[in-house]
């Protein structure tokens, strides 16, 4: 992974654009220096008289700068787009290699954000780069120049500005506070609004929506009374600016008016001067540019915060053996989140093509289990072998295939239901779909669809349990050695479950099962049942022998699964 | 979701023309001062001309100062019109601001409410963000437009005075520059729309499978989301390239519009001023106003229309869609009921008409007083059977009964106050304790909240609060347990007769779950309690049991001996 910062990458993945802008920004600065000069000195050619080549030269580099302005503002596109384009692909290839880690560690709305638009505003690192130079250099190239046509009118500039820099910043400082108040009146109605629309079922059960707008646009009213005097501040800026700024015009171009009467310069310097003025006093107005940088750095770490998070690495050994189920090891695995151990000691083995069993009370770490057997999570100790090897040496492309999962709440991609099914493997047949359909018990509702398997996933309104079993036959058609069901059948009855099973059996062909069971009558089907407790295995064995400790029976309890959740009343979520 | 192509770029702009209606008096003040700002650029040229002619060219630094003493005061008039002009600005683009915050705010609740409509972050982001971002874009579209329309006509009359031939060229020019805006005006929006519209459709896809990020990897998907996503990545930077071509293209005929003037004033200075037709003050003069205001009016004016023009039309346009108003009508029902009776009669529901029906001919009766638990397996619908008998959803089939009286019938207000539900995701405002303690009861007696509060075990809670005259600042920093709490303390003071408790202690204690649930049965009002625990169940008068769209009904010793389903719900575990 790189380790330069994403700001770099994207000025040099603007490549020539880049360097097209910068060398713009340049011909544009220096055309824009010396426009003034040659036009001083074409006035006077022309007081004189006198066609003279400086006419043409100014012409000339007028179209000049003209053309390198536009030419500057095509390089300052490309140069953004290429580098936007190349940081979203290193984006979008480093995320589907993120384990279990680093999808829980963004939240979904969070990484689309760093994928579009921190990118985009890293990208413009070449366009904020060159919008701060470019004006600095021609405000410096001003200054200089007023020096160079005659050190008083220099002198006189460099005294009056200090002045009314001094004014501006007294203003500022005494807007920001008044602008962040403001700031905040806005984010209470965001966050009313919010908490409003999150207790939305409560608003409709109590009949109180009419309330709850005139609540939510209280403070709406004060940021209004707020902004007007912001305004009136601004107002009082603009009023002594207006006072200021003409003061330090005019004494400048008074004392160049003294300098022509006196003979030291000639009225097309004059013209000059007033041109040089101008560019010097954008100096003034140089406030913005500390923020533009900052949040393009921001914005370039958090998309480098994306890149650095490690992915799973692949291995480069092939999948082993030929059966239909995969053999799975655990031997005295150990998971960790930041020294505290989820999981210790975890040893057992499953045989091929048998079904196994996770049963623990919540929080014991059966997530993080099924996540170990399938590769997403390496383990911080001990190993977890295929057939005997090492998953940590398979290759991740192999291991993918062979490894599948189902959930609790499945979410659908791709185009219509059976594009989402086969989702990554187009291979898979029509038949292999239909007959997944079937054993998942989504063939019923499924017909019902109003194109059947071919009708769009988006805008489909399905019940938790429908999408429990689409999820379900998407694991099931993928021809996967070792499927993982994690809570996947949560939402059907006990008998349907059962029926599920049953045909699921004939679907798998063989494969391996690694289940979460949270009812008493799926751990009982199960050929192996690995009763997780405090951070290790409890037992391991059938569901009925298991039975024998009193403390595996009450994982399926009633009241003690309500001790559970004796933590979360008092913690603030 | 709402995409570009959705959005009316021209209705966006009737919208704000609607919004700013009521601010005529402060747009004519605005122009009137605006026209006091751009007076100085009408004799600036001539001014600097005459400072030359007479004063600094002749030797005569007095007279030349004098007359630049003198565009010096007329710089501060110009100044007290600008400074004039920002209260009927600021009136302007706040009162509009305010106006869109309030249409918003007030559509997107109401049609969340009413339409059932889902209302997200985005509407919050049209509410305030996007407002932000109008009223500021609209400040500086005044601003500019304000002075750079005045002082474009100011310094061409100046012009004409000076030079005649230059004023005609900066005429050409101008007009140039106007005419490329107009030409390239359809060209440029459908390109900038095209972009705009690219990314919305990649943040869209990104959303959606990021969402499914861990579904992805765990399909060996990423191959093929990878380049989904990739090919939207692409589009839009071929898009947005499109754009810069066209704005460098703009550009470069919009500078030379704007130095052509200077040019042509250069070229024939020499001849003119031998022939004593431009004196070398008029030369500098008639420069002053091409370089002081002709080009860089010019551009602002460009720059404005071409980009803040666009970016306004497409937020206002996204406003107008957030801020569509509810369709709901509210029907003119008189009914009233009471009593604690509650009633499904061959009631179904399914959340599409293709889809699996939640509840298939459900019938049900609750008797006053009773204690109903229902439990299910998660997502068997128990939420929405919550909805139905509160009647808050409406049956496709069939009729819910509340004492007697079909839900539908029944007078909004009256049945608010008669029939409460309670769901899990507890709503509790900033605001004082009592109002939201007496939110379902504004007449309630500070003895009646206070035993409330004791009813449900809220005392430490309320006290920490400051009592019942406290407030509650950041709802947010309350645990999920402590705002249930809050929530049941208002349902119980409250009047209903019937109480739907929809998981609504599932963050308690099971303990003070079990006396919440006490207390409220107490009151001798009807409860329906859907579960979170099944030890609720235990307490219950009957039990229904809601799986596969219907529902079994009985008392927890018949469901246990009956139903397989129950006895594994509730761990009860026989043989296999």
């Amino acid at each position: 992974m790189s380790t330069r910062s994403p700001s770099t990458d994207a000025l040099r993945a603007g490549g020539a654009s880049t360097v097209l802008l910068v060398l713009f920004g340049i011909i544009q600065t220096l055309t824009t220096m010396a426009v003034p000069a040659l036009l001083g000195a074409a006035v006077n050619a022309a007081i004189h008289a006198d066609g003279g080549s400086a006419v043409v030269l100014v012409i000339v580099l007028m179209v000049v700068s003209a053309v390198a302005e536009s030419l500057g503002e095509l390089a300052s596109y490309s140069a953004r787009v290429r580098a936007m384009r190349k940081l979203r692909a290193d984006t979008l290839s480093h995320l589907f290699t993120f384990g279990f880690r680093g999808q829980r560690r963004f939240n979904q709305g969070d990484l689309v954000n760093r994928l579009t638009d921190s990118t985009d505003q890293t990208a413009q690192a070449a366009a904020v780069v060159t919008s701060i130079f470019v004006p600095a250099l021609t405000s410096l190239g001003g200054l200089v120049a007023l020096f160079v046509v005659d050190p008083f009118i220099g002198l006189t500039f460099l005294v009056s500005v200090p002045l009314v820099w001094l004014r501006l910043r007294a203003h500022f400082r005494k807007l920001i506070p008044m602008s962040i108040t403001a700031a905040g009146k806005q984010a209470d109605v965001a966050t009313g609004l919010l908490d409003a629309l999150r207790g939305m079922r409560t608003i409709r059960a109590s009949g109180t929506v009419e309330r709850e707008i005139t609540r939510v646009l209280s403070p709406a009213r004060s940021l209004r009374t707020l902004a007007m005097g912001i305004w009136r501040r601004q107002r009082t800026v603009a009023w002594e600016t207006t006072l200021l700024l003409p003061v330090l015009e005019i004494a400048v171009l008074a004392v160049a008016g003294y300098c022509l009467t006196a003979g030291r310069i000639s009225p097309g310097e004059l013209l000059a001067v007033s041109s040089y003025l101008t560019y010097a006093l954008g100096i003034l107005q140089q406030a913005n540019t500390v923020k533009d940088i900052s949040e393009m750095r921001a914005a370039g770490e958090r998309v480098r915060a994306v890149l650095d998070e490690p992915g799973i690495e692949s291995g480069t050994r092939p999948v082993p053996g030929e059966s239909a189920g995969i053999t799975i090891g655990f031997h005295g695995v150990g998971s960790a989140v930041e020294d505290r151990w989820i999981l210790r000691d975890i040893t057992f083995e499953v045989p091929a093509g048998r079904t196994v069993a996770l049963v623990g009370e919540s929080g014991v770490g059966k997530t993080t289990l099924t996540a170990l057997a399938g590769g997403l999570l390496s383990p911080d100790e001990g190993r977890i072998t295929f057939d005997g090897v090492p998953v940590s040496e398979l290759r991740s492309d192999e291991l993918r295939k062979a490894v599948t999962y189902a959930y609790e709440r499945p979410v659908l991609l791709g185009t219509t239901v059976a594009d989402s099914l086969r989702y990554g493997d187009e291979s898979i047949s029509d038949a292999r779909i239909a007959d997944a359909l079937r054993s998942s018990g989504a063939e019923e509702f499924v017909a019902r669809l109003p194109k059947r398997a071919d009708t769009e996933v988006a805008g489909l309104r399905l019940s938790g349990g429908e999408m429990q079993r689409l999820g379900l036959a998407r694991a099931a058609c993928r021809g996967a050695r070792l499927v993982v069901l994690d809570d996947a059948l949560s939402s059907v009855d006990t008998a349907t479950e059962a029926a599920i099973s049953a045909a699921l059996q004939d679907t798998l062909r063989g494969a391996t099962r690694l289940m979460i069971a949270h009812r008493a009558s799926t751990a009982s089907r199960a050929d192996l049942v690995v009763w997780l407790h405090r951070g290790g295995v409890g037992g391991i064995g059938t569901h009925r022998s298991l039975l024998a400790n009193p403390e595996y029976g009450r994982v399926f309890a009633v009241e003690e699964s309500a001790a559970t959740d004796l933590a979360s009343e008092g913690s603030a979520s | 979701m709402t995409t570009v192509e959705d959005i009316r770029i021209d209705s966006g702009w009737r919208l704000a023309a609607d919004s700013v209606r009521g601010q005529r008096g402060a747009f004519a003040r605005l122009l009137a001062w605006s026209f006091l700002q751009s007076v100085p650029v009408l004799f600036s040229g001539a001014l600097v001309a005459q400072a030359l002619d007479r004063g600094f060219l002749r030797g005569d630094f007095g007279t030349g100062a004098l007359l630049l003493g003198t565009y010096a005061a007329l710089v501060v008039i110009g100044g007290f019109g600008a400074r004039q002009a920002m209260e009927p600005l600021a009136t302007i683009v706040e009162s509009m601001r305010f106006d869109l915050i309030t249409r918003t705010v007030t559509a997107s609740l109401r049609r969340a409410v009413h339409d059932e409509e889902r209302v997200d972050g985005r509407n919050v982001e049209a509410a305030t963000k996007h407002t932000d971002t109008l009223r500021m874009l609209v400040s500086q579209l005044l601003v500019v437009l304000r002075t750079a329309v005045f002082s474009l006509v100011f310094a061409i009359a100046g012009l004409f005075f000076l030079a005649p031939i230059v004023a005609w060229t900066a005429v050409a020019g101008s007009v140039l520059v106007a005419f490329v805006i107009v030409v390239t005006a359809r060209g440029w929006q459908r390109r900038v729309r095209e972009s705009l519209l690219a990314e919305e459709r990649l943040s869209a896809n990104a959303a959606n499978t990021l969402l499914g990020l861990r579904d992805v990897i765990a399909c060996g998907a990423a191959e093929r989301a990878e380049r989904d996503l990739s090919a939207d990545v692409d589009t839009h930077a071929r898009a947005a390239l499109l754009v810069g071509r066209l704005v460098a293209g703009r550009v470069a005929i919009i500078s030379i519009g704007g130095r052509l003037p200077l040019a042509v004033l250069l070229l024939a200075a020499p001849a003119a001023v031998a022939g004593g037709g431009l004196t070398p003050g008029e030369l500098l003069g008639a420069a002053t106003y091409l370089i002081g205001t002709l080009d860089p009016m010019l551009r602002s004016i460009v720059r404005l229309i071409g980009e803040i023009g666009l970016q306004l039309g497409v937020l206002f346009g996204r406003i107008l869609e957030y801020s569509r108003p509810s369709t709901w009508v509210p029907p003119e029902l008189t009914a009233t009921s009471a009593g604690g009776a509650l009633a499904l009669r061959g009631v179904s529901f399914g959340y599409s008409a293709s889809s699996e029906r939640v509840l298939d001919r459900v019938d049900l009766d609750v008797e006053p007083g009773e204690r109903l638990v229902v439990v299910g397996p998660s997502g068997a619908g128990k939420s929405t059977m919550a909805n139905l008998l509160a009647g808050l959803d409406r049956p496709q089939q069939g009729e819910v009964l509340f004492g007697g009286t079909d839900v539908g019938s029944l007078e909004e207000t009256a049945l608010r106050r008669r029939l409460t539900l309670l769901p899990q995701e507890a709503y509790v405002f900033s605001g004082s304790v009592r109002e939201n303690l007496a939110y379902l009861n504004p007449d309630a007696t500070d003895a009646e909240l206070e035993s409330a509060v004791g009813a449900v075990g809220a005392d430490e809670l309320i006290a920490a609060r400051g009592g019942i005259d406290g407030r509650i600042d950041a709802p947010n920093e309350l645990s999920e347990g402590q705002k249930q709490l809050i929530t049941l303390a208002r349902a119980y003071a409250c009047p209903a007769d019937v109480v739907v408790l929809d998981e609504a202690t599932c963050h308690l204690h099971p303990e003070r779950e079990r006396q919440v649930e006490e207390a409220f049965a107490a009151t001798g009002r009807t409860l329906v309690i859907i579960a979170h625990r099944m030890s609720s169940a235990m307490r219950a008068d009957r039990v229904a049991l809601l799986h596969e769209g219907t529902l079994s009904v009985g008392t927890h010793e018949e469901l246990r001996d009956e139903s397989p389903l129950y006895a594994d719900l509730i761990g009860y575990w026989n043989e296999v």
